[in-house]
């Protein structure tokens, strides 16, 4: 199983973005290995409105679409995961760490994925890998 | 397998009674008659979802070719930060 974080759905969303390529290529390796993905409804908020902002609302609305008609799993957030949430936040030094960081991660430790598809090296710093 | 629940149906007498001699000439019951019947119907028309790999390839299929910050999948300013856009006063 593997967590997709919004920097990789970015990536392969914009042509011209820094890690479209590096994503192309971890995408295709994916596709032999026939792995389970999962994200979190954060994530989907991020890439929804990043890519309204920025592209076009169409494509954005396109990436809602899609992703509802594939078989990504989306973790959404009660209120006993929060409290983890919180918790892991609490316990990150640096400031740069979002709350969606932290969500994505306590996810990925209460579902057992030890693996990211992003470029983001807060994931190692909090004992997972990247791809 | 998954519990069982009690419904109610209205079917056709002309059906009810192919399907009780189709339960009877397989050692089924009506009910499992009905139960095989109402599977093969769901994967034959349920929509298949797409893979996530599928999902992924899609959004690369359909990447956006215009103008957006190059460092639009990794820098949260766009976001969060003074970057993202100011919609105050706007419709």
């Amino acid at each position: 199983m593997i967590f997709v974080d919004s920097d990789a759905f970015i990536g392969l969303s914009y042509r011209k973005d820094v890690h479209y390529k590096k994503s192309k290529i971890i995408m295709d390796s994916l596709g032999e290995q026939d792995e389970i993905l999962i994200t979190s409804w954060q994530v989907v908020d991020e890439v929804a409105t990043k890519l309204s902002y920025f592209t076009t609302k169409k494509l954005s609305v396109n990436f809602l679409n899609w992703l509802f008609e594939s078989d990504i799993k989306i973790v959404y957030v009660d209120e006993k995961l929060s409290r983890k949430i919180v918790k892991k936040f609490k316990s990150q030094r640096s400031k740069r760490v979002s709350l969606t960081d932290c969500t994505n991660m306590v996810i990925a430790k209460e579902m057992r994925v030890e693996k990211f598809f992003s470029f983001d090296k807060v994931y190692v710093q909090n004992g997972f890998k990247l791809l | 397998m998954s519990t069982l629940v009690r419904t109610q149906v209205m079917l056709p007498v002309d059906l009810l009674e192919d399907l009780r001699s189709l339960a009877e000439d397989n050692d089924w019951s009506v009910s499992e008659a009905v139960r095989r019947g109402a599977r093969s119907l769901v994967a034959k028309l349920k929509p298949k979802k797409m893979s996530g790999v599928e999902f992924l390839q899609k959004l690369a299929d359909n990447a956006f070719e215009g103008e957006a910050p190059r460092d639009l999948s990794s820098n949260d300013e766009y976001l969060y930060g003074k970057l993202a856009p100011d919609y105050k006063g706007k419709k």
